[in-house]
């Protein structure tokens, strides 16, 4: 590992990632806030509109209307794809920074020829995205807890279950950084690798989507990463999705070694 | 020698047969290049030679697609990292970190190295004349070029690569690196840089190579190859007198009563013992211009002069 590396890339990361961080927690504050407000509202909607159980379904991995507890209805904001677009987005622009940005204009000709290995300064880079990945996995968790302190609920929040979530969080955000760093390590221009990146999250949201509708999309999507998180089923249950955390952590790692491999022996192209 | 590499004895680089092929493109094709501890060597060629790709190989940056390159006595791909901390680097189109100031990308970069550096940043700032707290953004072109180099500098490398340094720098400027470049071999240090400019490296350079076509095509100490070069020749006569028949390495231009003009290589005694027994009037004999040689070997003919030359082998 490369102190300097690290240094450079937190310097570098700090400014988006308390952004996010900031729009994560006061999102899931607001997502609260409106639950609380509109909890009899919804559940109503749910029971009269199947459509939307379907699709509140396909976010969850469950069904909402069979319990709509207060702690149910902000299981949602774990889902939420507003949620995921801040987090993923950071993520890709973090775990294409280091990589293949710096191949894209050229400042991988200082960094690369610094007496620091290519390993090295990969596991420098994927040290900040595994800490960043976790910061904003418990994001949703710290809005919770805030709204629970600041607001007056109809009834209290599980905050011990809603830890179970977080816990699935986090190895989805390390697959989804394991894989943008994979694709980071084989491409030389970034456009290419957030491209890449972002069709295949939106295929596997697309496809997790779609399972719920189209048998063939149910029988594909285990191949999405969503497929792997289904927060509802385990907050109501209170059991750890063990193999959906693990399954995604095999990928992160996965992915993760792919890229390290392939970037310690491609060439570095100049600009 | 940090990093446990020893080149006590050893060439600074050295490469065997080294080959690089983007697809079914050869840009490299068996280059046997040797550059001697304490030269400053001079790695010449027309665009897309192949200079470039040979630096990058020597960085680390790309891998060769056969052959093998030692530095400093150390494989180039396998003991990179250590290398590299003997090596400073300035690449062909150098690229910053726009956001940082000159003085934070020189901070990372010596954090980079492990810090001991900040004397000589000072020192060499100084000799540039480098605006240290502007962003890289707000650089001209020359200016990223001096930050460049001083990054390439500032750990006092055994080795230095520069790819095309002086591009973008003013006469003066030039001529500072030009010292801070003599300073380094009078130092026991080795330089290697690619240029276009034949003047700088008939001015700069102990030893050339010349790479066209991804073949290295030629590597001599420049002594012998000007000693191999044109001179120019122009002989002013006395009217009316015989003049011996001139010698037969003398390609004559212009032929008249009163005047000759022409081109001569190798030793130059011939040439003067002609001219003693000739009615001379008046002679210039230019000296040595290794432009023309060079330009022969870009152009794709080997010059006649040379063919005594082994390219390839040390030289």
């Amino acid at each position: 590992m490369s102190r300097a590396i690290i240094a450079k890339t937190i310097r570098d990361t700090t400014p988006l990632f308390l952004l996010v961080l900031a729009m994560a927690v006061v999102f899931l504050m607001l997502f609260v806030a409106a639950m609380r407000e509109f909890a009899g509202e919804i559940t109503q909607l749910l029971l009269r509109f199947p459509i939307l159980q379907k699709m509140i379904h396909a976010l969850l991995g469950a069904n909402l209307a069979d319990d709509a507890s207060l702690t149910s209805l902000v299981t949602i904001g774990f889902a939420h794809p507003l949620l995921f677009a801040m987090t993923w987005a950071f993520l890709i622009a973090t775990c294409t920074r280091v990589i293949v940005a710096e191949v894209d204009r050229g400042t991988a000709d200082l960094l690369l020829t610094l007496p620091v290995s290519r390993a090295a300064a990969f596991i420098s880079v994927s040290v900040v995205c595994v800490a960043s990945s976790i910061a904003l996995s418990v994001a949703p968790w710290c809005g919770v807890w805030l709204s629970q302190q600041l607001y007056h609920l109809s009834e209290p929040l599980h905050l011990p279950r809603l830890w179970i979530p977080v816990t699935n969080l986090c190895p989805l955000y390390l697959a989804i950084s394991g894989l943008t760093m994979f694709v980071s390590s084989t491409v030389s221009r970034r456009s290419t690798a957030v491209a890449i990146a972002l069709a295949v999250l939106l295929a596997s949201f697309l496809i997790n989507f779609l399972a719920v509708f189209l048998p063939l999309a149910k029988q594909l999507s285990f191949l999405g990463l969503l497929y792997y998180y289904r927060p509802l089923e385990s907050v109501r249950s209170g059991n750890w999705p063990l193999k959906e955390i693990g399954a995604l952590c095999g990928v992160a790692v996965i992915f993760w070694l792919a890229g390290l491999w392939r970037f310690c022996r491609r060439d570095i192209p100049a600009v | 020698m940090p990093g446990g590499l020893s080149n006590r004895g050893m060439p600074a680089i050295v490469t065997r047969n080294l080959c690089k092929r983007f697809g079914s493109h050869d840009v490299l094709r068996r280059v046997n290049l040797h550059v001697p501890v304490n030269s400053r060597f001079g790695f010449l060629g027309p665009n897309g030679a192949g200079k470039t790709t040979t630096i990058r190989i020597l960085m680390g940056l790309l891998r060769a697609s056969a052959g093998s390159g030692r530095m400093l006595a150390g494989d180039v791909w396998r003991d990179g990292p250590q290398i590299r901390r003997q090596v400073g680097y300035l690449p062909g189109e150098v690229r910053f970190y726009d956001g940082l100031t000159g003085r934070a990308t020189l901070a990372f970069l010596d954090a980079a190295r492990g810090g001991k550096s900040r004397a000589e940043i000072n020192r060499l700032t100084r000799r540039f004349d480098l605006d240290l707290d502007k962003r890289v953004r707000d650089y001209s072109r020359g200016m990223k070029q001096k930050l460049g180099l001083i990054q390439a500098l500032m750990h006092r490398p055994q080795l230095l690569i520069l790819d095309e340094p002086t591009v973008s720098l003013d006469p003066l400027i030039r001529e500072v690196l030009y010292e801070e470049l003599h300073d380094v071999t009078a130092d026991g240090r080795t330089v290697l840089f690619s240029s276009h400019t034949l003047s700088e490296v008939q001015q700069l350079c102990d030893v050339v190579a010349i790479l066209r076509d991804g073949c290295l095509i030629e590597q001599e100490k420049i002594d012998v190859l000007r000693r191999r070069a044109i001179r120019r020749v122009e002989v002013a006569l006395i009217p009316g007198q015989q003049v011996p028949e001139p010698p037969a390495r003398l390609q004559l231009i212009h032929r008249g009563d009163a005047a000759l003009k022409g081109t001569w290589t190798g030793p130059i005694e011939p040439l003067l013992a002609w001219l003693a027994q000739s009615p001379v009037r008046d002679v210039t004999i230019a000296p040595p211009d290794l432009g023309d040689l060079f330009l022969a070997y870009y152009a794709g003919g080997q010059p006649s002069s040379a063919a005594a030359g082994q390219p390839g082998g040390p030289p």
